[in-house]
């Protein structure tokens, strides 16, 4: 096992950030957590990384003990936060050696640590540039690639994305993919239903400081065990009206004017829902019966989107969980 | 599936030793002040604006014993610098804390307390220099040494001294405060506690119990110590103990800081 929790707590004062969280990851897998703000994603991947020590339970890195030999446990791990912490009146490179010097290697495996990174992040042309120079995304690689220059056995990355434009975010995906296909273990947390499904083996969904499911993308998805059939109709005004046809689990999405029904009868359900459409006189763009997407898991498991904060799911600003 | 030839990095076969990473810290710290010139420009700036206002300002109405004003003020103004100059310390490490820097330094295999030698070997380097630069000014507005090598030399190793206890203290109060402005905030403390020393006037004028502290407080041994040691005779006749109390209560007081401030800082450091 890479990564094993048994009840793990940690309080802030009276805030309970992990409420005994259980949770194993095998080793060769990636692992991504998924979970709303303030869910607990940032106290787990602190406390994995030995910044933070538990308040109860036990949490095992590789077979060790993060509370008793937090020291040995930083000789396996990488982190990257969600800022980057590179030091931004260093270059690219002087920030790759001063890390790996500092991971142990001498002077010049440092060098040629700090150049194989530099060549796998895609920067060895800023690699003489100081980092205030760098673009967000740039700094984010560089940052990635700090992590990585002392051959970490175990790689721990906090949303390593968040605040990313589309096109930053898909190069770091694209530079993860590398460091997994050459087997690196990874472990990241986000809030991102489509980042995790594309980088990851392993998902654990967690909600209140709890581990909520878990699973790789199909047996989450499987877990919820129906189809979803999607209408998209001509006319806005006819959402309600086709809501009521199909019966009262469709949910209704304003924003794309479609109707969702879950379903467990595959394609017979979905030919009588054109039936009961059709009978109710509404006229449609689009009809498909789909499998149902990690959007669907996290909201039936949580009551909520990953996007808005687990406290305030009251005066939620999307239509999904509308009945 | 990718085309990208996996990433071969050996794994680091020891860990980093205590010094190189004091070292490796250390020269981070010392490059970044070189490329960000503003703040070794402010800290400079700032010395010799105090020094110059004293100097002709309030210096005419201030009387002091055995030897000229500006020699009081010089050694006075080199020695209490090393506070003003460490509220930047204290500063820089509080953005390291906000910008993440130390929970990186904090997930690497090394020492803590190697980080923090490292983090005040290089503050007491940029105390120094601005202190350097400082006693530089003071002869040009007129400071004399009335002294011989050795002492000089000794005073100058002194220096370096107070100014790594005193880095290891604005090393703890960047820390604790966690963010540049409240880093920025205390470190207006320097103002009173430079004040209520020898450093800028004579403690005789000071009211009963303020005299007591400014008497007992290590920025007073520190000054003392500079100024026998730079200006001889002149000005130790007019010490209340004579030079080996100062000098040896200096480094004492330097001793107990560290060894106070040292654990205090490596506890804020692994908190968060």
């Amino acid at each position: 096992m890479m990564i094993e929790a048994e009840g793990l707590k940690k309080h802030f004062g009276d805030v309970e950030a992990l409420a005994g969280l259980d949770l194993s990851v095998p080793s060769g897998q990636v692992l991504a957590v998924l979970g709303p703000n303030g869910a607990g994603k940032t106290t787990l991947i602190r406390t994995i990384a030995t910044l933070t020590r538990p308040t109860a339970g036990t949490l095992k890195v590789a077979g060790i003990d993060v509370a008793k030999h937090p020291k040995q446990v930083r000789r396996s791990i990488g982190l990257a936060g969600q800022y980057a912490a590179v030091e931004p009146a260093l270059t690219g490179r002087e920030n790759l050696r001063m890390v790996a010097r500092l991971f142990g290697h001498d002077r010049d495996e440092g060098t040629k640590a700090a150049d194989a990174v530099l060549d796998q992040m895609g920067l060895s042309d800023a690699g003489d540039r100081l980092v205030r120079t760098y673009s967000g995304g740039m700094q984010r690689r560089l940052d990635l690639g700090a992590s990585l220059v002392g051959a970490p056995r175990l790689l721990l990355l906090d949303e390593p994305t968040t605040g990313l434009d589309p096109r930053s975010r898909n190069e770091l995906w694209v530079a993860i993919e590398d460091l997994v296909a050459g087997g690196t273990n990874v472990l990241l947390t986000t809030q991102y239903l489509e980042e995790a499904d594309r980088l990851a083996d392993l998902i654990a969904i967690i909600d209140h400081g709890k581990l909520v499911a878990s699973g790789t993308g199909d047996e989450l998805k499987a877990q919820l065990g129906r189809d979803v059939v999607d209408v998209t109709v001509k006319n806005e005004a006819d959402l309600e009206r086709a809501a009521a046809a199909l019966g009262s689990e469709a949910t209704i999405d304003t924003e794309n004017s479609r109707v969702s029904l879950p379903v467990s009868g595959g394609a017979d359900e979905l030919v009588s829902a054109v039936q009961a459409l059709g009978d109710a006189d509404i006229s449609l763009d689009d009809i498909a019966l789909r499998r149902p997407t990690l959007d669907d898991v996290f909201l039936t498991l949580t009551g909520h989107t990953t996007t808005e904060p687990s406290e305030s799911d009251a005066d939620a600003p999307r239509e999904k969980s509308k009945s | 599936m990718s085309t990208i030839p996996a990433l071969t990095i050996p794994a680091p076969t020891h860990t980093a030793t205590w010094a190189t990473t004091a070292f490796t810290v250390a020269a981070r710290t010392i490059r970044k002040l070189m490329r960000t010139p503003q703040v070794f420009g402010i800290a400079i700036v700032q010395s010799v604006v105090f020094l110059l206002m004293f100097r002709y300002i309030l210096g005419g109405a201030i009387g002091v014993s055995g030897v000229t004003y500006v020699e009081f003020l010089v050694p006075g103004f080199v020695v209490s610098g090393i506070l003003f100059t460490g509220g930047g310390s204290s500063v820089a490490v509080a953005e390291d804390v906000a910008s993440g820097l130390n929970d990186r330094l904090r997930s690497l295999p090394i020492s803590d307390r190697a980080v923090l030698a490292g983090r005040a070997m290089a503050d007491a380097t940029l105390m120094v220099i601005v202190g350097l630069v400082t006693l530089g000014v003071g002869f040009i507005i007129g400071f004399r040494m009335h002294t011989t090598v050795p002492d000089v030399v000794l005073a100058l190793g002194l220096l370096v001294v107070y100014a790594l206890s005193f880095a290891i203290v604005f090393a703890w109060l960047g820390l604790v405060s966690g963010n540049a402005q409240a880093a920025q905030g205390l470190s207006i403390l320097a103002v009173p506690f430079s004040f209520i020393s020898s450093a800028f006037v004579p403690i005789a004028t000071m009211p009963g119990p303020v005299q007591a502290f400014a008497k007992a407080q290590p920025l007073t041994f520190m000054v003392n110590s500079w100024r026998g040691l730079l200006l001889g005779d002149a000005v130790t006749r007019t010490f209340d103990h004579g030079l080996t109390y100062w000098v040896v209560g200096s480094l004492l007081w330097a001793l107990g800081i560290v060894l106070v401030f040292t654990p205090l800082a490596v506890r804020s450091y692994r908190k968060g």
